[in-house]
């Protein structure tokens, strides 16, 4: 008989959605398939040429995911840069795994702006995985700096 | 990027680690929230170009002076532009005393688009008074090599316009001496601007 371990990896993938779920105030978040997304910002953009943005993907499935697309209504293309995904191939989260794109590490690059939104208005991104499918969040705009 | 930031810090961790720290003077050195570098490093013989199109000879225009200096490009999605917001808003709040004595120095690491009507418009958002600094790659590597500083690599886009450009993530803080004692990290946020840039000016 097979022995299992508590908490596993699997239950490890329960208990975030159960945390994510009833842990305390509700962690903002935005659920597609077996992803949940969190921490989502962008920085309110300084000119037209580029945007950055932040996004959190966490995965409670046993299987990885793929980022393999990214668009927002106010940009002409949305693409991975930094951390450790050079040249840009898919950006995979992997099973009970979580993807951060965080200022200073890898973020979101939005090009060429066809609106330049201020701090406290939100941004519409788009992201299309291969298993969870396409979501679609909203991020807060934040200023530059931190006090 | 992240991977060259960590390699850069490291670099400049074990550089201060390595050189010692046994001669702890000025309030700054020893106070310091970033990185403290012993001993100093002097500044780079090295000639630029301001955004005025007029020389810039890096030793010589700054002899005697508190300044920080910042290696980065305007296409920069989040380094570059926290720095200098962050900090663009602390001298607003430190006296107009210590505020006249920092020299902000923003060196592009991408001369082919920041042209220095570009530079010059990006830094306005900051603080007109900053200074935009421009050179040929042979120059700013050599700057960048002997301030301990990584080169910048180039992580290619979707087309030409949309590379992005490794850099370090420090600013280097030159005090009057000519000499920078302290790297101040990504991370750094207003308030310990506010608490630094005193001691810098006034050691």
């Amino acid at each position: 008989m097979m022995t299992r371990h508590w908490p596993s990896r699997r239950h490890a993938g329960l208990l975030l959605l159960v945390l994510t779920a009833c842990g305390g105030p509700a962690r903002p978040g935005v659920r597609a398939g077996d992803l949940l997304l969190t921490d989502g910002f962008a920085y309110a953009p300084l000119d037209s040429a580029v945007g950055a943005a932040y996004v959190t993907i966490h995965n409670a499935g046993m299987a990885p995911d793929t980022l393999l697309d990214l668009s927002s209504p106010i940009a002409e293309g949305v693409m991975v840069h930094g951390g450790d995904m050079a040249g840009m191939g898919p950006a995979v989260v992997g099973a009970h795994d979580s993807l951060v794109f965080t200022p200073g590490g890898a973020h979101l690059m939005l090009m060429n702006l066809s609106a330049l939104p201020k701090a406290g208005d939100s941004l519409a991104l788009t992201l299309r995985f291969a298993r969870a499918g396409t979501v679609t969040v909203r991020l807060p705009v934040r200023p530059y700096g931190t006090e | 990027m992240a991977r060259l930031l960590t390699r850069v810090a490291a670099a400049v961790l074990a550089a201060a680690l390595v050189l010692g720290t046994a001669c702890r003077g000025a309030p700054l050195r020893s106070l310091a929230d970033g990185l403290v570098l012993e001993p100093g490093f002097p500044k780079p013989a090295v000639t630029l170009t301001d955004t005025e199109g007029r020389p810039f000879r890096l030793r010589e225009d700054t002899d005697g002076q508190a300044f920080l200096l910042f290696f980065g490009y305007t296409h920069c999605p989040d380094v570059c532009p926290v720095h200098m917001q962050n900090i663009a808003a602390a001298l607003t709040r430190l006296p107009p005393a210590v505020r006249r004595k920092v020299r902000v120095l923003f060196v592009t690491t991408d001369p082919a688009r920041d042209t220095p009507a570009v530079l010059r418009t990006w830094l306005d958002h900051f603080d007109p008074t900053f200074v935009g600094l421009r050179g040929d790659s042979v120059t700013i590597a050599e700057s960048l090599r002997q301030l301990h500083l990584g080169q910048p690599v180039i992580q290619p886009g979707s087309d030409d316009t949309t590379y992005t450009v490794g850099h370090s993530a420090s600013v280097l803080a030159f005090s009057s001496d000519n000499l920078a004692h302290v790297a101040f990290p990504f991370g750094t946020r207003q308030q310990d601007w506010v608490r630094n840039l005193p001691l810098l000016v006034d050691p």
